[in-house]
């Protein structure tokens, strides 16, 4: 497989789906059964696996989350940055008509906000946003909810 | 205090696309926009689905066989080259997510001082300290790295206890301890590449204290930052000259352009550098390019590899992303951006925000000092990256507050320290046989001493039981004077916090049980202390 450039990204699942995915993983039995859809100026994201319609949401994550990859277990190269997880769940989520990439300014921190979470993946860093990062001075400049233009 | 030294360099050998400088991953050129996404790359949606309206539905793709592939391809080179030790991490491809044993590790630091860049190469190390007087005792079995053995030495602000082990990421950057985690199960890597989608398992997550930096990030404007970046212009013009198939050799200015905008850098500036070695044609043939001049011979790739690290790339990154940082919280000019000075008295100190006490330039440097036993570092205070005294403030301790125990650990034992509001001069003398009286003088001595006399002897008595520790009651010690308590006590001091918080690291990130929801934890806000 030649390199281009990988983006990385998280995928959370419900439990029990994310057993059945596992399994599928380990028995080689993956094939197309596990989908996922993106849209236009959107962070809401469609999972489907099997049968099953699962809604997803693109949140960004509080750290700084690298990947490594090691042929010893002694020696670590990183080979990229995760900032964010689509996390699913089984509840239908409406996707909206509006685009988050056309909302006006005011609106759009409100919007960055929604789709922030507040939480690390290790246990320890639960919370870590509002618990444990140093209070910063606040941001003039106003986040975009992401999309690029 | 066994402080730690700063290892030699060069103790992990990277990728052989880091140390080339590879582009995608150490970047010439960098847009506000990726500053403020530093190593946070967001996913950019419109950009997926191409100008449409979705991406369309998208398998994500097992890797299985393609891990399973890539392991025998190596084990066979392995088998090859005599069993001996293969460098595998030769070609950007090598780097790639979608085959070998991965591994995640999660900051706790929400900007750390220092971050590797892609194809860095990182060493776990598990240091263990023996327990005494336990017969063959042995370490805990770690899955990952290698381990080292600590006698009274610590490579870290605290120290171990016998019997204790850490595990540590090791690089040129920084040390810094980590904590070994499981992914949750629900959780997967997606990996998305050349538009198509690949899912892996995910099982290991190091958890990574506070960096312990071992170079330093330069400040902005520094004469390092100008030296760095005429040094990372000229590696860049000996590659593009090296690429160039003509004869002789030429490049031209777009070329350079491109990789260093007007944004970042004068093109008299390129031109000072180009002017070494390479002539500017105006006419003929070659018009309008730089020609490499004849007597000039191009470094070798390990020259060229000298001149630049990829460490030094990523200190000076790190400046420009807290520069940016900066600036958009409202900072600017010169002033708000400089190194405190070492012989800065107390009152410039003041001067200085917080938020620019906590930036990488200060702190790395504070640290690398502390180090070197220049100075005490304050341990808690405005660079503490947690906000909540679980981690360390590389900031220098205040030379006037050196031991003063009301400015490392407030409230926890009664002051020693003299020096309080309390004027001894505007002292009433009711008042003063009020406080003999409370220290047990007896009445008929009281009595035949002179005011002055009185106050001696409160301050001498006070003083007495402010060392002592036995004070009767707090509001008697304001009184106490004389000198700071000595160096050793203060370095005692310093040592035991640096201890204390050490300690907290470790056992706040090692924990694995499950937390409080987010109401929960906002509700006891502020009641974190102890």
């Amino acid at each position: 497989m030649a390199y281009s450039k990988e983006n990385l990204f998280l995928l959370r699942l419900p439990k029990d789906h994310a057993d059945r995915v596992r399994e599928a993983i380990r028995t080689d039995a993956l094939r197309d059964r596990l989908q996922i859809e993106f849209f236009s100026g959107q962070r809401y994201v469609k999972v489907k696996f099997d049968e099953d319609n699962l809604s997803g949401k693109l949140l960004d994550l509080p750290s700084i989350i690298e990947v490594h990859k090691t042929l010893d277990k002694r020696t670590i190269y990183k080979t990229g940055d995760i900032s964010q997880m689509v996390e699913c769940t089984k509840e239908h989520i409406e996707m909206p008509e509006e685009r988050l990439d056309e909302l006006p300014l005011s609106r759009r921190k409100e919007m960055a906000k929604k789709f922030t979470s507040n939480h690390g993946i290790a246990p320890p860093l639960k919370n870590i946003r509002k618990r444990r990062f140093r209070k910063t001075a606040p941001k003039k400049f106003i986040d975009s909810p992401e999309i690029e233009k | 205090h066994g402080l730690p030294g700063i290892e030699s360099n060069n103790m992990v050998q990277h990728s052989t696309p880091a140390l080339d400088l590879y582009i995608p991953w150490l970047p010439t050129y960098w847009s506000a926009s990726a500053l403020r996404y530093f190593h946070r790359p967001r996913l950019k949606i419109n950009k997926l689905t191409n100008g449409g309206d979705s991406t369309g539905w998208q398998p994500l793709s097992n890797l299985k066989k393609n891990i399973a592939k890539k392991d025998k391809e190596r084990d066979k080179e392995r088998i090859q080259s005599g069993g001996g030790e293969v460098f595998f991490m030769r070609s950007p491809e090598d780097l790639s997510s979608c085959d070998g044993h991965l591994i995640l590790a999660e900051y706790s630091e929400e900007h750390p001082p220092l971050v590797m860049a892609t194809g860095m190469a990182t060493k776990i190390k598990n240091y263990y300290r023996r327990p005494e007087k336990v017969k063959g005792a042995v370490p805990p079995e770690f899955e990952y790295g290698e381990t080292t053995y600590l006698q009274n030495t610590s490579y870290f602000l605290g120290n171990l206890k016998p019997g204790q082990a850490l595990q540590s990421f090791e690089c040129n950057l920084f040390r810094a301890p980590v904590y070994l985690h499981n992914v949750s199960e629900t959780d997967f890597l997606i990996i998305r590449s050349d538009n198509k989608y690949y899912i892996r398992e995910l099982f290991d997550l190091f958890v990574v204290g506070q960096e312990c930096p071992k170079i330093e990030v330069p400040a902005p404007n520094s004469k390092t930052v100008n030296q760095f970046q005429k040094d990372f212009l000229q590696v860049y013009l000996y590659r593009l000259f090296q690429d160039s198939d003509d004869d002789p050799k030429k490049i031209k200015m777009e070329m350079v352009r491109k990789a260093f905008p007007s944004s970042v850098m004068s093109e008299s500036v390129i031109r000072k550098v180009l002017k070494q070695f390479a002539d500017f044609k105006r006419e003929g043939y070659e018009s309008g390019s730089w020609v490499l001049r004849s007597d000039v011979r191009l470094p070798t790739e390990e020259e060229i590899r000298a001149m630049v690290t990829p460490e030094q790339a990523c200190a000076f990154f790190s400046m420009l992303a807290a520069e940016q940082r900066l600036k958009d919280a409202g900072y600017g000019g010169k002033s708000l951006f400089a190194v405190e000075e070492e012989e800065e008295g107390e009152e410039t100190n003041q001067k200085i925000d917080d938020e620019v006490r906590a930036a990488p330039w200060n702190t790395t440097h504070h640290f690398i000092n502390a180090m070197k036993g220049k100075y005490q570092l304050s341990v808690s205070g405005p660079a503490d990256p947690t906000g909540c005294g679980e981690g360390f403030s590389y900031t220098r301790l205040n030379p006037k507050e050196a031991g003063h125990p009301s400015t490392v650990s407030p409230s926890k034992r009664p002051k020693t320290v003299m020096g309080t509001e309390a004027d001894l001069r505007k002292l009433k003398l009711s008042k003063a046989r009020n406080v003999l009286r409370n220290f047990g003088v007896p009445e008929e001595e009281i009595a035949k001493l002179s005011r002055w006399k009185v106050v001696d002897l409160v301050r001498s008595i006070s003083t007495e039981a402010a060392r002592s520790g036995g004070a009767v009651d707090v509001s008697s010690l304001m009184f106490a004077r004389g000198s700071r308590c000595s160096q050793s006590e203060a370095q005692e001091r310093y040592k035991e916090e640096c201890q204390r918080v050490f300690d907290i690291q470790n056992k706040v990130l090692c924990s694995n049980e499950v937390l409080s929801t987010d109401d929960e934890s906002s509700e006891s806000e502020g009641e974190s202390d102890d």
